[in-house]
């Protein structure tokens, strides 16, 4: 999705996608104030592309390398106790299942 | 007998020796909570159980009397899950959620007789650094009520300071227990990562959470610390080592600070990013430390400058899939459609979302997506992750020289309301001095070291450690809290007031 206009780190198109991938509804506001804010923003972020990172291992855990790997434990699936007191915090529901307004596609 | 100016331990020794009850030291606290909350904003529920809970312990004493936190009365930042609590992360999305489980560390501190007194407001999700990002409006700092509380984990750190709590239990993803334990006059803790359990946290980027103590002096924090830490099988990223037994003796600790080598952190940047206060308070710390046999030597960490680019790259990366469970489905917000069905799934899931989550977190939900979507995963994402390490290499290299470093929390005291408007740069800027050690996963603590002649206001000092080595950060913290003299003094204005 990168946009063909060079030079810039974010524009509105770039936002109306970024925000639907998000499953983020925002207003005609909002996309105008977000389109400025983050532009300025990613401008100052992409000062990260001058520094050298070839064959770097990118970090993901910061104490990868430093204590050894946890040993995972065995993948067991266990009975939810209380499956009544979870269905309860649902907006809505009918019997064990949860309810969602009448979606027409 | 005074309370407020009581370390944990004290009130540990006047609960065991029943000169108070359990029941009479929450009560003291909910009374403060009352009269006081409505000036600063900091607590948002309070725990309806919390004195039944005070007055089981009282009649059941004898089980309890050995347990390392008897009838410490506690405030948690509303991130941690409390069964049967309203957890709302201050968020409209989880306004009304009750949460069916407890975290990890509240049922540590409950098991070590802690009473969990109620919740504290903070910015929504944890994103922000001022508490102006909250859905249910802002704290106020108790020195000035002009002036931010910090944050995230805001409303924790004025609660400390105004006394409505024994202690509180924080969360620091770029910097959200230290900054605001600077802005308000108390010790924060984050911890190294993995030392504490995040199962029942709220997760806001998982590869940076900590949850660590906020509390008025260094030992409490040890004290809480020491509960809440330890591997948790519900957690794969909780550290297996050892949890120490974390010492405060003077004579030793004195012995452990002659002659370190403790690194001052880029001295040029913060001499031309700092304010005038801050670098003075800091310049105070070091003649302290070097007064007590400490060498002081100057430790360049040139990546630092990229820390706040790599932080916000990364931190809204993981939060934009954190956050990606809020659809109004199975539980918190859901709009209200009335008549008005929606379009599609899609249009369901957007309006839900768009509506149930504050500004500044939608703002972080698209620089993550954006971050992380085809074409820009390479150069945003894997980029900060790569410099990520380099990062935190060269604190390693640093290590390898000095044993403790010493840096500002902050570049100034805590700042005006509407300062630093939420989406702006500088709004970001502010977390310059916090966020390396959350991408480091280094233990870090902040420290009161003095206030602003100027405006009067808290000045704290950081201190970062290598991973693991919380014992030095409390050695040094603990010096400076006997030193400098800062640790422990609270705004007036909530103690002539009385409790």
């Amino acid at each position: 999705m990168r946009s063909e206009e060079k030079g810039v780190c974010m524009n509105k198109e770039d936002l109306i996608k970024t925000a639907r991938l998000a499953r983020l509804g925002l207003s005609e506001e909002e996309m105008s104030a977000f389109t400025d804010q983050l532009e300025i923003v990613f401008k100052y972020f992409d000062h990260i592309s001058s520094v050298d990172t070839q064959e770097v291992e990118p970090l993901v855990h910061p104490l990868d390398g430093i204590e050894s790997p946890v040993p995972l434990r065995e993948d067991q699936a266990q009975d939810v106790q209380n499956k009544k007191e979870l269905l309860e915090l649902a907006p809505q529901r009918l019997g064990n299942e949860y309810k969602v307004p009448p979606v027409v596609e | 007998m005074n309370l407020l100016d009581s370390k944990i331990k004290n009130l540990l020794s006047l609960v065991r020796g029943k000169k108070i009850s359990v029941s009479e030291l929450c009560q003291f606290y909910l009374n403060r909570i009352e009269k006081f909350n409505a000036e600063l904003n900091a607590v948002l529920t309070i725990n309806s159980q919390a004195l039944h809970k005070a007055k089981h312990i009282d009649e059941n004493f004898s089980q309890y009397k050995d347990r390392p936190l008897v009838g410490i009365p506690i405030l948690l930042k509303d991130l941690f899950c409390v069964e049967k609590m309203k957890t709302t992360a201050g968020s409209l999305m989880l306004k009304d959620f009750i949460s069916p489980y407890s975290a990890e560390l509240v049922q540590r501190l409950e098991k070590a007789g802690a009473v969990i007194l109620g919740k504290c407001n903070q910015d929504e999700f944890a994103m922000g650094n001022s508490n102006e990002n909250s859905a249910f409006g802002s704290v106020f700092n108790p020195w000035n009520k002009q002036f931010v509380p910090g944050g995230s984990s805001g409303g924790s750190a004025a609660a400390v300071s105004a006394g409505f709590c024994a202690a509180s239990i924080g969360t620091d993803t770029g910097g959200s227990i230290r900054q605001p334990s600077s802005f308000c006059n108390i010790v924060g803790v984050k911890p190294t990562y993995g030392r504490v359990s995040r199962y029942g946290m709220i997760a806001y980027a998982s590869s940076l959470d900590q949850a660590g103590p906020m509390t008025m002096y260094v030992e409490d924090s040890a004290l809480l610390l020491e509960v809440i830490s330890g591997k948790d099988g519900k957690d794969s990223t909780s550290s297996q080592k050892k949890v120490p037994k974390w010492s405060f003796n003077p004579k030793l600790r004195n012995e452990n600070i002659k002659n370190r080598k403790v690194g001052w952190l880029n001295r040029e940047y913060i001499e031309k990013s700092c304010s005038l206060e801050v670098r003075q308070t800091l310049e105070k710390v070091e003649k302290c430390l070097q007064s007590f046999g400490a060498v002081i030597q100057d430790v360049s960490l040139p990546l630092m400058e990229m820390s706040v680019p790599v932080y916000y790259l990364v931190s809204t990366s993981e939060a934009s899939s954190n956050l990606a469970r809020y659809d109004g489905v199975r539980y918190g917000y859901r709009f209200d459609f009335q008549d008005n069905t929606p379009t599609s799934l899609e249009d369901f899931y957007s309006r839900n979302r768009g509506t149930g989550f504050g500004n500044e977190v939608k703002r972080r939900i698209i620089m993550g997506t954006y971050c992380l979507s085809s074409g820009y995963y390479d150069e945003y994402y894997n980029k900060a992750s790569q410099i990520r390490r380099k990062i935190r290499d060269q604190f390693l290299e640093a290590f390898s020289k000095v044993s403790l470093l010493i840096a500002p929390v902050s570049s100034s005291t805590s700042f005006k309301f509407g300062e630093n408007p939420a989406g702006s740069l500088d709004s970001y800027l502010v977390d310059s001095f916090t966020v390396s050690a959350n991408l480091a996963g280094l233990p870090a603590l902040s420290v009161p070291a003095g206030f602003s002649p100027l405006n009067g206001l808290p000045i704290g000092v950081q201190l970062i450690a290598p991973h693991f080595d919380e014992q030095t950060l409390f050695d040094v913290a603990s010096l400076i809290q006997d030193e400098m003299k800062a640790v422990g003094k609270r705004p007036d204005v909530f103690l002539t007031k009385g409790g």
